[in-house]
């Protein structure tokens, strides 16, 4: 697609635009899925597409297509709708160098070269654990995508940049079911490189097929506020609900009494507790060289010695702060304008040991795995998959799960203690943000422990 | 042109599979939208893709393609996938369904003119920017207009237009540490009064702002919780899920068992409706080519059906419910359509005067977390005002809503609204449940 800059810049000039810029996107993806015995699906999905973004005063006009062949008319429309939304303050976008690169996907062992038969199997394997358990362990649902992108950005300030990227991921679950009552266990994996993640999880299947059938019995969890310990698995959703999401410029670079509540260097934390989020890590799920303004990412510490240190930024976010891009516009596809989002989300590890976490606890709750998490103003949410008693600094019986929630002034200063084990591991999920869902992201996180968190339950 | 590819598809599997369907969608859609009180963004998208399915030794290979270019191959690729999939037990429809069914497209809506959004969407707004000089108002205006071609080699040839109008608009307000957020919206098949709507919809969350302006202290317990139509969708969730004919077919669904009986208060009356005039979710016919209809899940409390493709149907000896839903990019499954849950006696105003003590719940968060299942539905109250004597005291805050749905629409619901609201493509009333355990900080 060489060339498709000066195409960029032309229009540009053409339209009367004060920017414009396209991408065009090719992806080939494999599904499967498992529910019982059954293969449920195979399929195979090519999507071919493409979108042009462009700026008029205050207006984005914005246009997306299947049909590369329609580019030029897409390009006027976009442009006539940018008319459309211009009526305000004219969007100043920070400044960045152009950037012509090709970024060749890193592959470990490349997802594509296992054929489809040979992942069957695989995941078949884990099925036979999960029907053969017994103990209440009635079904199992299996999920497996991988996909092959191929990006090419341009804009009307000279940037060529072709990305190729591999995301896979996916779920596998066990289901225990007695009398009316159903409870599930997952073991999630993904990776932004590397096949490999979905071979040797045997173990933790059929750990995870055990806690199923335990959680038969369980009783609703305790509510109330209450010391918990998290999991890194959930630790990571934690940091992203509980601050990522506050971090995003666009929640605050029109609104100024937010940036008042949110300035640099009011302390939200303890002096240990330090906040980041980078696009940097290779084979993360949230790693990526450029995003899709064709910004190099970085990464970027938002809490640094529990003081607010940064935010993550586009380049109209950071143009209208004056601060620095950082590389956090992020599209989900051709079919949306890149919005504001988190990429490796995660707490720098402290000291601690499993038991140092959990040693000082009275009585609490050790909450493991993820269902969800969400964030609205101040005050967010995140689901355990399993959450157990503690009592006396011991992890006892199980509970049902229960909502654990949070708000932003008063959870960041209860963390009292940060594990100092990473797990540099990632789901087959993602972050939703404005209709766009599920973005690749990762959370690589120690465990810790927050003094006292508020949980939903029951009694 | 879309449609000969279809076509050549359909040719070059013939023979060479039991049978063969493509699925064709040609979608062009405009949402305009509002941020930090201002038109920001118009944006408008054109999808165009096809989706095949191939029956081979009674196995289905699926493959979705956006380039008709590349449309053989996914034909063969489909075909080759077949081999893999286990045993697919539905049957796919001969005959085309009755042209009369009407109600998906209204060609206002096609001809809706951005400006004309954009004044719209300045109409949804101010009723919100008034509420206090800091709000951050956001919302937005869509149109969709989509073409469905359905085609297989038993001979059935489908086609449809659908179009789609949406209003969406909230709030944001912001004083010190404290933080208050309300939004409401809806999606249906034609245009109706946009501005006049439009006013409305605005009115509606400048109210949830201007009530929840002011903090009272809570310190949880149990008590009743009057739920809006938006935060029911939650409890709703886990209903939906154990009425899907997926779930009963493996064995998830913890009603699996119990069609006839009784599983709900007998206030609760649930109807799927996928030709509900104008219904976000209304088409004349599903992702199979199976006619839509209503259907009665529940009835005064009883377990009347449940909702199927053409797969779990059969393979359950059950009658195909035209639920067989898909996207481009993935196949039928069973999916409810409009979904209608039928009202009360008296109106959500006068359930609030009637509460001696209790919460107003208009907006929960988090809730959609969890196995749906196990029934149990825990959410941050990210909106919730408090009642005392049938007045509204003020906004609590840092409080989660834990409860059973299963148990709650068995034991705990005590009135539905007589007014209902869109959610989704659900048609919801205001519900007040009795003994809800609420946790707050206190």
């Amino acid at each position: 697609m060489k060339g498709l800059e000066g195409l960029a810049r032309s229009a540009k000039e053409k339209l009367g635009l004060d920017y414009l810029e396209i991408r065009l996107e090719e992806t080939v993806s494999h599904h499967l899925s498992f529910r019982g015995p059954e293969l449920e699906e195979a399929s195979h999905q090519i999507d071919r597409g493409g979108c042009v973004r462009a700026l008029r005063g205050s207006g984005w006009g914005f246009s997306s297509f299947n049909r590369w062949e329609e580019l030029e008319r897409r390009i006027s429309e976009a442009a006539e709708l940018a008319r459309v939304a211009d009526r305000g303050e004219r969007v100043i976008l920070a400044p960045v160098q152009p950037v012509v690169d090709e970024v060749p996907a890193e592959v470990g062992e490349d997802p594509a070269g296992v054929p489809l038969e040979e992942k069957k199997d695989i995941l078949s394997a884990y099925n036979e654990i999960i029907l053969g358990f017994g103990r209440g362990v009635a079904t199992s649902l299996i999920r497996y995508f991988d996909r092959r992108t191929k990006l090419t950005f341009a804009s009307s300030e000279g940037s060529l940049i072709v990305q190729e990227r591999v995301d896979l991921g996916g779920a596998i679950t066990a289901v225990a079911a007695r009398e009316g009552t159903v409870r599930q266990v997952s073991v999630p994996f993904g990776s932004g490189r590397d096949f490999s993640v979905v071979r040797g999880l045997k173990e933790e299947v059929q750990q995870a097929c055990a806690t199923a059938s335990s959680l038969l019995a369980a009783p609703p969890a305790p509510g109330g506020e209450m010391p918990v310990v998290l999991d890194p698995i959930l630790s990571g959703v934690f940091v992203h609900e509980a601050f990522g999401h506050l971090s995003e410029a666009d929640g605050m670079h029109e609104n100024p009494e937010l940036e008042k509540t949110m300035r640099l260097g009011r302390v939200l934390g303890p002096p240990f507790l330090h906040i980041f989020d980078s696009g940097v890590e290779k084979g993360a799920r949230g790693y990526l060289a450029y995003d899709d303004e064709g910004v190099r990412t970085e990464k970027t510490y938002l809490i640094r010695e529990g003081r607010i240190v940064g935010r993550l930024h586009s380049r109209e976010t950071a143009g209208k702060m004056g601060e620095r891009p950082t590389g956090n516009a992020r599209a989900l596809s051709y079919r949306h304008p890149p919005i504001v989002r988190m990429r490796n989300t995660g707490i720098e590890p402290g000291e601690a040991s499993l038991e140092d976490l959990l040693a000082e606890i009275e009585e609490g709750l050790y909450c493991a795995g993820f269902y969800g998490g969400e964030t609205m103003g101040e005050m967010f949410t995140f689901t355990p998959q399993v959450a157990y008693r503690i009592r006396k600094g011991r992890i006892e019986e199980p509970v049902r799960e229960a909502t654990l929630s949070g708000n932003v002034f008063h959870t960041l200063a209860a963390i009292e203690a940060i594990g100092r084990e990473v797990a540099r591991r990632d789901d087959g999920g993602g972050c939703g943000k404005g209709g766009q869902a599920p973005l690749p992201v990762s959370h690589w996180c120690p465990p810790i422990r927050i003094a006292r968190c508020l949980v939903g339950g029951r009694r | 042109m879309s449609r000969e590819v279809a076509e050549r598809c359909l040719d070059r599997l013939r023979g060479r599979a039991e049978a063969a369907e493509v699925f064709l969608l040609v979608r062009e859609s405009l949402p305009l939208e509002w941020e930090a009180g201002k038109l920001k963004k118009a944006r408008s998208e054109a999808t165009s893709g096809l989706a095949l399915r191939v029956l081979k030794g009674g196995r289905v290979g699926f493959c979705a393609t956006t380039d008709l270019g590349r449309a053989e191959e996914a034909a063969e690729k489909a075909l080759e996938l077949a081999s893999l999939s286990d045993l697919y037990r539905g049957e796919w429809p001969e005959q085309a369904p009755s042209p009369e069914a009407q109600g998906f497209y209204d060609p206002e809506v096609a001809s809706l003119t951005p400006q004309r959004m954009a004044d719209t969407g300045e109409e949804l707004l101010e009723p919100i920017r008034r509420v206090h000089p800091k709000v951050q108002a956001f919302g937005g205006v869509a149109r969709e207009v989509e073409e469905v071609w359905l085609l297989n080699s038993r001979g059935f040839e489908g086609h449809y237009l659908a179009s789609s109008f949406g209003l969406w608009g909230g709030g944001e307000l912001v004083e010190g540490d404290n933080m208050l957020s309300a939004y409401d919206g809806w999606e249906r098949r034609n245009l109706g009064d946009p501005e006049g709507e439009a006013r409305r919809l605005g009115k509606k969350v400048a109210g949830m702002i201007e009530r929840g302006r002011t903090n009272v202290p809570f310190r949880g317990g149990k008590m009743k919780v009057l739920l809006s139509p938006r935060a029911l969708a939650h409890l709703l969730r886990p209903l939906v899920a154990a009425l899907d004919g997926k779930a009963v077919e493996k064995g998830l669904s913890p009603w699996k068992d119990l069609l006839g009986k009784k599983v709900a208060s007998s206030g609760l009356t649930l109807i799927d409706d996928g030709l509900y005039p104008f219904g976000p979710a209304s088409s004349p016919f599903d992702g199979e080519g199976i006619p839509s209809r209503r259907n009665v899940l529940l009835d005064r409390g009883v377990l009347a059906s449940f909702y199927h493709d053409l797969h779990t149907a059969r393979s359950l000896g059950m009658e195909p419910t035209g639920n067989g839903l898909r996207g481009l990019f993935s196949p039928p499954r069973p999916a409810p359509r409009n979904l209608l849950l039928e009202g009360g006696e008296k109106n959500s105003k006068a359930l609030l005067a009637s509460l001696e003590e209790g919460l107003l719940i208009e907006q929960l968060m988090g809730a959609w977390a969890g196995n749906p299942y196990s029934g149990e539905v825990s959410g941050n109250v990210s909106l919730g005002l408090y009642i005392r004597g049938g007045e509204i005291q003020g906004r609590v805050k840092n409080t989660v809503l834990s409860i059973n749905a299963f148990e709650a629409f068995r034991e705990q619901l005590a009135g539905l609204s007589s007014d209902r609201e869109w959610v989704g493509s659900s048609l919801l009333p205001y519900a007040l449940f009795e003994s809800v355990p609420l946790s707050a900080r206190g």
